[in-house]
């Protein structure tokens, strides 16, 4: 392996027991919320804000800037970390609970203190029954050590972490949907203004953030955020966890500082693609991310503007690998169906639009498209991305966008053949 | 907050209040956006997206449903812009996909939001060659909706009109994606009395009503504009009708009354108009049957009879029910009075005694509360009523007041309503007959440590040892009449008291009430059960009352009435409807316009109607008492007559006749006339004299005026049936006005005798025991309900639903009924 990892938010991962109290503490753990504190919470924000941290959840919103909306002098407000890691291919949040949980529950009540929360809530993606067992036995522990709780670390801050799991909705990880299931309702988005930051959870000030984000804050806090911005590029500064996964020798989870390329994640860290083959694409931040890349752009850098720059999205990092021989047009067709089916429904370019572009993709696949269903397809996709409720529409026309910009030939050679010309 | 912000859509400038959204500040200028789920009505929700247009500034389209004004921003909608035009266009296309091509058997084809906008601004054909998802069809989600998914575009109206406006949450979007549904739950079923309103506001032909599911093309109705009558909330209705039938009622709208909904009693009960117990001509008793006669012969009978009642002195009685439109009624007092000479005039189905025509005298005369001031007021004292059963659409205007103006609710009575379970609504739950000492121990908190100023005659109630111990029998704590005190204190004159006419049962109540409001210079407002009540009330339909609230007492009142009417009026109050029922036997004559005794007071009113030598009863139809009488005479129905209607508030409408009458029915006001000249005696024939004489009798508003309150009686202990009865008729029961209403009486609740879950388990009763409850005239049997809504030591059984009917139980002599409570 010529490259390695920085390990920031993963440094304890390899240790043994590295979900339990004992170790977090032993390795520094809640030595930042004790610092944090101690520090005024507007100076806490601040810190968070020169440290440039973005969101980790796709959108990279600056988390500092998030926090200052909060008016933290008309309690109750609220944190609510967003663990319902949906996204295709995306599943770093998932170890980061199972774990480092206190890494997160630190990061919760720090975020906390800045904001005023006396109540913070972890909404747990249904499906990670062991990540929520983790989370659940680190509040516990948290409790009993007094690092939550009354009088945390006699600061005379008060505050309670609770666990919510949600019921496997892909809807749930968008914020204001979260927040109806947490309500205990139907999650579907909420019509903006107000947002969350006015009114969100109980109608009253809410921050909802990413666990990743969460995750990074005790760092910022304990080390400083010039050491934070050491790490990184200027725009997006800090450490990025990728989930690489597909077709290669060793998918995982990699930290490397943002920045970095594709290459040294997929072709280095992640050990390059299986049984010989070559890259024919990968998305660059999971299946919303438009569009995917072919094996171009495999020395485009890992950071917001670089993806962007070069027609993509970061989105939640996850890089799903394609080798050469896999159809790209079935791949699509596929995540196609997923936003068919977890279209929440209420708006119609959404839950319409998926209905008719997974039909239209399934005959393409299949071998029974017709010419002029290209044209079709991006002429539906054009009426849902900016028109649908909430950015899950915007999304779902990213295979389609990624067929036709990308990989247009390959659809055409469906059609021609009446059949995908792929073995696999 | 109410800054104003000017905004410019296509070109055309107007300033609107801050926060108001593009597409009501378009409607404004009479631009319209298409819609399907937005609803002024309801909150900004989004979802169709049919409505989004260009604002200058912003890359992408934005819904004009959810979009607030701001200052200098500039729209452009689908009239002026193209983005707006393609967005729009593509919204629509998409919503075809899963639409079926059902316009021409669909009963909405013709009315339809969706057909129209098709066919205004839709694509000729579709691009969609794929799979529309199909369901089994169609869901009965109530025995009077039905729901056919695949027609369903999703805007939520419906279910967003149950979660906010009606507040039974018994209908919800399930499943995701293109798969999503309305549905409603398996194990309740869609109860609500208010469930044609989703019908109504639906955008596609997705809901159904059953009674109409089939029946006739929208564009083949004919429209009248009319007034519901059914109860006093006034609601502005459409009657449509088909070949001279009514075929459905729609909800009119009135922002100052009904906004936009009825409930289903309003809209579902019109097939009654076409039962065979219909009196469709004039029925005369020959050797004990009833026989159809002529008009004259009829007329030239209940003269003659009158007459010799006449020469011989001998009293003749008058009741009405509460049903009649405002014209009939002053006709049937001027009848009353002015040519039969009696002052045994009533309208009323329920034992009061003498502080009502002093309260009623006053309201009368003088501004009462209205909806909006319900709407706007921090604090509503109810009293007496149940609103979602007697005055359903006051009941939707209190929640609102509650859910969106965060106003507060105190009721005081034996139940709580259905209110009590909204967001700032208090019960305090107290004995019935008891809630005079309730409100005379709040009147005592206001004048004491509060320093109200009162007048005399509530002090001297205050003062009275009465209060005290009609306060302990009440069994209501301190802290909930302080809290009520304190709540009125801080509104005042803000305050608005409702009083139903139960509030009656507690002797002394009503006065207390309406001398609080005019000590709070409070609101006050009377809401009676019935809708004609009001209009009978202001005609004189009243032993005591005179045209306009006039005191029979009052010579100068009198006076008044005796120059337009060119008669000579009694001088003496009359006797009520129940001294009158008590000595039937000695009567000259009763007669009952829209009046079913034997009903309202059950076996007691049948035998006096049977002990009344002579009865005449204009009706609709033969009912338990208009079956036991002399004469029939067929009336004309709600929909069959012009008239005005008079609401609790004392608002008047008129309306149109929408059909044609039945048989040789006639409106009661000409029945009156004819008999009249029958007895040779003047009388307005037409309408517009009536009127003419209705408007000269009008007074000019008074302020209202404190009355003296009588000194509150407690009501006698019954060692033999320690229980108190409460019951009043529910909104959908086995009434006259129901019957035949085919699947509504479906919805109607079921009987069941309801119980403190204290009291049963003190007497070994579980959820659905058999319990009967007997009272000196008679006794029923019905299956538990155990509710902690109710007073202890109180049972509750509705009035009349089918089967179990607690009317018979109810003792008319006295205030509260005692009972027997025990297992059967």
């Amino acid at each position: 392996m010529k490259a390695a990892q920085t390990r920031v938010l993963t440094a304890r991962w390899g240790d043994r027991g590295s979900h339990t109290i004992a170790a977090s503490l032993a390795s520094g753990g809640y030595e930042a919320l004790r610092k944090a504190l101690a520090t005024p919470p507007a100076a806490v924000t601040e810190m968070v804000k020169v440290a440039g941290l973005r969101g980790r959840g796709g959108a990279g919103f600056p988390t500092g800037v998030k926090w200052g909306f909060i008016k933290r002098d008309e309690p109750p407000t609220y944190l609510v970390c967003n663990a319902d890691e949906g996204e295709p291919g995306t599943f770093k949040d998932r170890e980061l609970m199972e774990r480092d949980p206190h890494q997160l529950i630190e990061g919760m009540v720090i975020a906390s203190w800045a904001i005023g929360a006396a109540e913070s809530y972890v909404y747990c993606r249904g499906e990670f029954a062991f990540a929520a067992r983790r989370v659940e036995r680190a509040i516990s522990e948290a409790y009993e050590r007094g690092t939550l709780g009354r009088n945390i670390f006699g600061s005379g801050f008060d505050h309670d972490v609770i666990l919510h799991r949600g019921a496997g909705a892909y809807i749930c990880g968008e914020e204001t949907a979260l927040l109806e299931s947490l309500e205990g309702r139907r999650g579907q988005p909420r019509v903006r203004p107000p947002f969350p930051a006015q009114e969100g959870l109980y109608a009253r000030p809410t921050v909802i953030n990413n666990v990743e984000t969460i995750s990074c804050v005790p760092h910022i806090v304990a080390n400083g955020p010039e050491w934070f911005r050491k790490f990184g590029t200027e725009k997006s500064p800090g450490t990025k966890i990728f989930s690489v996964s597909g077709d290669v020798e060793r998918p995982g989870n990699y930290e490397v500082p943002f920045g970095t390329p594709a290459r040294v994640l997929i072709e280095e860290l992640a050990g390059g693609i299986t049984g010989g083959r070559k890259l024919k694409a990968y998305t660059p931040g999971g299946a919303s991310s438009t569009p995917v890349f072919g094996a171009s752009k495999l020395d485009v850098n890992m950071d917001w503007e670089s993806v962007q720059a070069a027609g993509s999205l970061l989105g939640t990092g996850a890089m799903m690998v394609f080798a050469d021989d896999a159809c790209v047009v079935r791949a699509m067709e596929r995540f196609m169906r997923f936003y068919a089916r977890e279209s929440c429904g209420k708006c119609t370019p959404c839950r319409e639009g998926t209905y008719w572009l997974a039909q239209i993709m399934r005959r393409l696949e299949a071998g029974q498209g017709r010419d002029e269903d290209l044209d079709l397809m991006m002429d539906v996709q054009a009426n849902i991305g900016g028109r649908s409720f909430c950015a899950l529409g915007d999304f779902a026309t990213a295979p389609v966008i990624s067929v036709a910009k990308e990989f247009v030939d390959e659809a055409r050679l469906h059609i021609r053949n009446k059949g995908c010309p792929f073995e696999r | 907050m109410s800054a104003e912000v000017t905004v410019t859509i296509d070109g055309r400038e107007i300033a609107v209040p801050a926060g108001t959204l593009v597409i009501r500040a378009a409607e404004m200028l009479d631009i319209y956006i298409p819609r399907f789920c937005d609803h002024p009505a309801l909150a900004p929700h989004g979802a169709c997206r049919q409505c989004m247009v260009e604002v200058e500034g912003q890359r992408k389209p934005l819904t004009a449903c959810t979009t607030p004004v701001t200052q200098g921003m500039a729209v452009r909608t689908q009239h002026t812009s193209e983005m707006a035009r393609e967005a729009q266009r593509g919204v629509l296309e998409m919503l075809l996909i899963n639409h079926p091509l059902d316009c021409p058997v669909c009963d909405k084809g013709g009315e339809c939001p969706l057909q129209d906008q098709t066919l205004a601004f839709g694509p000729g054909a579709s691009r969609f060659a794929g799979e529309k998802r199909r369901y089994p069809k169609p869901v009965r989600i109530s025995p009077l909706i039905l729901l056919d998914r695949e027609r369903c575009v999703l805007c939520a109206r419906c279910t967003r009109f149950s979660s906010e406006i009606s507040g039974d949450r018994f209908i919800a979007l399930f499943e995701r994606g293109a798969l999503q549904q309305v549905a409603a739950y398996e194990d309740e079923p869609y109860e609500s009395p208010f469930s044609g309103n989703i019908v109504q506001i639906c955008p596609v032909g997705a809901l159904t009503a059953e009674p109409f599911r089939f029946r006739a093309r929208p564009f083949d109705l004919t429209s009248t504009p009319s007034v519901c009558t059914l109860c006093a909330s006034g609601c502005r209705t459409i009657v449509q009708t088909r070949r001279g039938e009514v075929a459905r009622i729609l909800a009119s709208e009135d922002p100052e009354v009904n906004e936009e909904w009825i409930c289903d009693k309003g809209r579902f009960s019109f097939p009654r108009a076409q039962r065979p117990d219909r009196a469709t001509e004039p029925l005369v008793r020959k050797d004990g049957e009833l026989v159809a006669v002529s008009w004259a012969e009829a007329a030239a009978l209940v003269a003659e009879r009158v007459g010799s009642a006449r020469e011989r002195g001998a009293p003749i009685g008058v009741l009405s029910g509460g049903r009649l439109a405002d014209e009939d009624a002053y006709a049937l007092s001027r009848f009353a009075r002015g040519v039969l000479g009696t002052a045994d005039v009533d309208s009323r189905s329920w034992t009061a005694d003498g502080e009502e025509d002093a309260v009623f005298a006053s309201m009368l005369g003088s501004p009462g509360a209205t909806y909006s001031d319900i709407e706007v007021s921090p604090l509503v004292l109810l009293l007496g009523c149940d609103p979602r059963e007697e005055s359903p659409i006051l009941h939707l205007r209190l929640r609102k007041a509650l859910n969106r103006r965060g106003s507060a609710l105190f009721e005081v009575g034996p139940r709580a309503t259905a209110l009590a379970r909204e967001p700032g609504a208090r019960s305090i739950l107290c004995s019935p007959g008891t809630e005079a000492g309730v409100l005379l121990s709040v009147a005592w908190l206001l004048v004491n440590p509060f320093g109200l100023p009162v007048d005399d005659a509530t002090k001297e109630g205050l003062s009275s040892p009465g209060r005290a111990a009609l306060r302990d029998a009440s069994g209501v704590a301190d802290e909930p009449v302080l809290a009520l005190a304190e709540a009125l204190r801080a509104a005042g004159g803000r305050a608005v008291i409702l009083a139903g006419e139960r509030l009656s049962r507690s002797p002394g109540a009503l006065a207390v009430a309406w001398n609080l409001a005019c000590a709070l210079g409070a609101r006050f407002g009377h809401v009676p059960r019935r809708g004609g009540f009001r209009g009978e009330l202001w005609a004189g339909l009243h032993p005591r009352l005179l045209p306009g609230g006039r005191r029979v007492e009052d010579p100068a009142a009198r006076a008044e009435v005796e120059r337009v009417w060119g008669a000579s009026l009694p001088p003496v109050a009359g006797r009520c409807a129940r001294a009158i029922l008590s000595e039937a036997g000695s009567l000259g004559a009763l007669f009952l316009v829209g009046a079913d005794p034997a009903s309202d007071f059950a076996g007691f009113g049948a035998s006096a109607v049977e002990a009344a030598p002579f009865v005449v009863a204009q009706d609709l139809f033969l009912t338990e008492s208009s079956r036991r009488a002399d004469v029939v005479l067929p009336a004309r129905g709600p929909a069959e007559r012009a008239g005005t209607s008079t609401d609790w508030e004392g608002r008047a409408a008129e309306f149109e006749a929408a059909v044609a009458p039945a048989g040789l029915s006639l409106a009661d006001r000409d029945i009156l006339a004819m008999l009249s000249g029958a007895l040779g005696e003047a009388f307005p024939t037409r309408t517009r004299d009536l009127r003419a004489e209705m408007r000269v009798l009008e007074r000019s508003p008074q302020a209202p005026a404190a009355v003296g309150a009588p000194t509150p009686a407690l009501p006698e202990p019954d060692g033999l049936r320690p229980f108190s009865l409460v019951t009043y008729p529910l909104l959908l029961d086995a009434g006259t006005m129901l019957a035949g209403s085919g699947a509504l009486l479906e919805i109607a609740r079921r009987a069941c005798v309801e119980m403190h879950p204290g009291d049963a388990a003190a007497l070994g009763v579980s959820p659905g025991d058999p319990v009967r409850v007997a009272s000196a005239m008679g006794e029923i049997v019905g299956p538990a309900r155990l509710s902690a809504g109710l007073a202890r030591g109180s049972v509750f059984v509705p009035a009349n639903q089918e089967g179990l009917r607690a009317l018979a139980l109810v003792d008319p002599f006295a205030p509260v009924t005692a009972v027997r409570v025990e297992r059967a």
